[in-house]
């Protein structure tokens, strides 16, 4: 298996590196440049700022200065924060996109998996039409409509928690009751798209021979489900887990900016609209290590799960 | 709100004097007022600033910070008034040339004093064309700034001299009355050399910056929190109530909103648009707006082959009723706007279209004829550009159907992202676009920069030569009566051509809460600093 691991690893290099170059190319097709505001500059003063950032060199220079960074940990100072190098801006905002991805993200796991089940083992009953609801509910009403209105609720009207921000020495309000709500918004909506994974794949499982051998042998049904039910069930939950993973942590861009949280997602709005270059492609880089990342543990678990899958 | 702002420019131009006791013009408690034992304040600031070092900064975002941290030569009171900061008097020696003098017990926060060496090192960093500084004032008004940032002098050539540790000379290349109210921008602050060559890019983090405001910095979490704390070293700290100020950076209105009603705010930077009069209804006593000196207008493309005619441009003007768009549309005591400059603005006076006085029905029939002379009809086609946002949004769709219903003309519409449509605006891919203007500083000539021939600021494509002489004429005039004479003659030349459709004076709209004192909306330019705020007794 290590080989494989190995294998996977090299193989993702020229797969980071086009998504790289790519979005270096798209960036700076994107009209207009991190420099135009409202009130033009001046030539003089442009040309000084262009010089600063290399702007003014030919592209492949500029792509070569930037790979040439990036081999070297480097991710490049930010256009538009002249205080802060894009490494820095990404170690402050990673902690608090994990923290808060990673809980919603586990939450949402065992709630998604445990509710799929019971719609699964319980079709069409009461508990199914709830776990449906909550599933269709979740998908159908976008976060920023719920974001607002759980803020309205438990922060304007019971007063239980705070409407948005992160602190972890707030005189006021614990950074769990911060964490509160975006947690709940992200999990809300990977409870629904698990959840209902959870339940069609389980029913497929359940419908399947081996199933029908195990019942057919007289084996209660807590065991059948357990023990041969649940994890070929879990495949196609498991599948959606890696980029649910990616876009939990590195893009809850949503949630962030409704919550006003300091996390990477609202890095990437804000480098997008300022035209940061170094700063868009720094979280883009650092999207597509965490796919392969992510990606690559998927297949792991894969194995573990289905004794057919052998690498 | 008019009286406030003709004082400054009197304080500014006339150069009075002043005594080197501050106290007069710092705090600010009015008697009787019981002050909060906690004296700590939390602004929603808008964004995350782009820097806090001063040769870096641009934003109002920025602004409201390194305003706290630093000092310049002249400072903005809340009031909105020009006051003397590092400086204590100032005159006017010749036309270009200004002698400052400077209080003896103006400090750094680690003690050093503050000396007129300290301006002359800062400026002459920021115009270094290796510093790349963004802000364009050096550039367009102190003496040789444009020379030096494209390389043609040294930087030691700006006009800037200590003639001695408490003495400035500062020359500008031309005749700039309004130089006092220029000085209290956060970029023309001084630096402290020291602390700059130690920590080098690091200068600005927590316990690097060495601030010579009646703040210091504490803690900086990017994309979290600035918070700032009262500089013992300042000289007024006596008169420094709030001794903490912590900066929110939530982008969004409605999320900043939510944090003010919730507590966590004290004061919003603006309100989501819309909102107006429901806040109005909800908080009437913690909803304000002040009116800023700046014009929301649309651009025409003075050389697409439809508008190039004088009478089109002039019919599609004419016929917006800025009443129904201010009061009913917008509702925020927005100013209806008729001429280049607004209420407020300094060295040019207002000079509204007579059709402005006129009943709807005359300006309707008028703008018919001038349409017909010019062949115009309703298969005449016409494009509206605005960058997308769902205010600019409304004022497009009101703008097309009063066209449409009055005229019979029938516009399209399109919307940009905003970096994508600025582009567009610039290369005058557009026939008619949406556009603003704030001034940055309180004079006649940044609005004249919208209509002036080769401005990077006129996107009109329109150029006037007698405009340009005008206001060049102006320029050189020292006798202030004169040159407002010259410039507000230029400015009715210009639209008089119908470059563009002045529509309305944009207000900033904020909501402050009750126990926050010392906020005042006659502070057009929106320059607040937080040393003239307290926290009364909740």
């Amino acid at each position: 298996m290590w080989s494989y691991v190995i294998k996977r690893v090299f193989g993702a290099v020229p797969t980071v590196f086009s998504v790289i170059t790519l979005c270096f190319i798209m960036l700076q097709l994107a009209p207009g440049g991190p420099f135009d505001g409202e009130k033009k500059i001046a030539p003089e003063v442009l040309a000084n700022l262009e010089a600063k950032y290399h702007l003014n060199e030919p592209l492949h220079v500029q792509f070569g200065y930037y790979l040439n960074n990036l081999l070297h940990g480097d991710l490049g100072a930010s256009f538009r924060y002249a205080d802060w190098s894009v490494n820095q801006l990404v170690a402050q905002a990673l902690p608090k996109s994990a923290a808060i991805g990673g809980t919603a993200l586990l939450i949402a796991i065992v709630l998604g998996i445990s509710l799929g089940v019971i719609a699964a083992l319980r079709q069409n009953s009461i508990a199914d039409y709830f776990v449906m609801f909550l599933g269709n509910f979740g998908h159908a009403v976008p976060s920023f409509v719920t974001g607002p209105i759980l803020i309205l609720f438990f922060a304007l009207w019971m007063k239980v928690v705070p409407a948005g921000g992160w602190s972890y020495d707030d005189p006021n309000w614990s950074i769990v009751q911060f964490a509160l709500l975006p947690v709940a918004l992200l999990t809300i909506v990977n409870v629904a798209t698990l959840g209902r994974v959870m339940r069609g794949s389980l029913i497929e499982v359940m419908n399947s021979n081996f199933i029908r051998t195990a019942k057919a042998k007289g084996l209660p049904m807590r065991v059948i489900i357990v023990r041969h039910a649940l994890r070929p069930a879990l495949l196609p939950v498991v599948t959606l887990l890696g980029p649910m993973a990616v876009s939990a942590i590195a893009q809850a861009v949503v949630t962030e900016s409704i919550f006003s949280i300091p996390g990477l997602g609202r890095l990437l709005v804000t480098g997008a609209v300022n035209r940061d270059y170094t700063l868009v492609l720094g979280l883009v880089v650092l999207v597509a290590v965490f796919t392969v990342v992510f990606n690559l543990i998927v297949d792991i678990v894969y194995a573990m799960l289905d004794p057919r899958i052998r690498y | 709100m008019k009286k406030s702002i003709s004082f400054s420019v009197v304080a500014a131009s006339v150069a009075i004097a002043f005594g080197a006791s501050g106290a007069a013009f710092a705090a600010k408690v009015p008697a009787g007022v019981k002050l909060d034992p906690k004296q700590e304040l939390v602004r929603s600031n808008g964004s995350e600033p782009e820097s806090l070092d001063i040769s870096q900064i641009e934003t109002t975002t920025a602004n409201n910070i390194a305003r706290d941290l630093f000092e310049g030569l002249t400072a903005v009171e809340n009031t909105g008034k020009i006051v003397p900061g590092v400086a204590t008097s100032w005159k006017q020696k010749d036309a270009t040339t200004w002698i400052f003098n400077l209080r003896k017990d103006a400090k750094w926060s680690n003690g050093d004093p503050v000396t007129a060496d300290d301006f002359v090192y800062s400026w002459r960093r920021t115009v270094d064309p290796k510093t790349a500084t963004k802000y364009g004032l050096f550039h367009e008004f102190i003496a040789n700034g444009k020379d030096i940032m494209s390389g043609k002098k040294q930087p030691a050539e700006l006009g800037i001299k200590a003639l001695d540790k408490n003495t400035l000379e500062i020359k500008t290349e031309i005749p700039v009355a309004f130089l006092p109210d220029m000085l209290a921008n956060s970029t023309m602050a001084p630096l402290h050399k020291a602390s700059f060559e130690k920590f080098g890019k690091d200068f600005t983090k927590p316990g690097n910056l060495v601030s010579n405001g009646a703040y210091v910095l504490k803690d900086w979490i990017p994309n979290s929190r600035i918070v700032l704390e009262k500089n013992a070293k300042y000289w007024d700290a006596k008169n420094t109530v709030i001794t903490k100020v912590t900066f929110d950076p939530t982008e969004s209105e409605d999320a900043a909103l939510k944090m003010y009603k919730a507590g966590q705010v004290d004061m919003t930077l603006r309100i989501p648009a819309g909102t107006f009069q429901a806040l109005k209804a909800e908080m009437p006593k913690e909803l304000s707006a002040l009116r800023n000196i700046a014009l929301y207008y649309y651009g025409l493309n003075n050389k697409d082959p439809v508008l190039k005619d004088k009478r089109v441009r002039q019919a599609l003007s004419m016929v917006i009723d800025r009443d129904i768009l201010t009061q009913k549309l917008l509702g925020e005591g927005q100013v209806p706007a008729y001429s280049l400059m607004v209420q407020g603005t300094a060295g040019a006076d207002v000079t509204p279209y007579e059709w402005a006085k006129w009943p709807m029905e005359k300006r309707v029939a008028e703008a018919k004829k001038l349409l017909a002379a010019a062949g115009v009809t309703s298969a005449t086609p016409l494009k509206l550009m605005y960058n997308t946002s769902e205010s600019h949004k409304r004022v497009g769709l009101f703008i097309s159907s009063e066209w449409k219903t009055k005229l019979g003309l029938s516009a399209s519409m399109e919307n940009q992202e905003f970096k994508v449509f600025l582009k567009t605006r610039h290369s005058g891919q557009y026939q008619v676009a949406r556009n603003g203007w704030n001034a940055d500083y309180n004079d006649a000539t940044t609005f004249l920069d919208l209509v002036r021939c080769d401005s990077d600021q006129n996107d009109q494509q329109y150029c006037n030569k007698k405009v340009d002489e005008l206001m060049a004429q102006g320029n050189q005039q020292t006798d202030q009566a004169k040159r407002k004479a010259l410039m507000t003659q230029a400015s009715k030349l210009a639209m008089d051509d119908y470059p563009l459709i002045p529509l309305y004076q944009y207000v900033q709209a904020r909501t402050v809460k009750p126990y926050v004192g010392g906020y005042y909306t006659t502070n057009s330019f929106d320059r607040f600093r937080t040393s003239d705020f307290y926290i009364i007794k909740k």
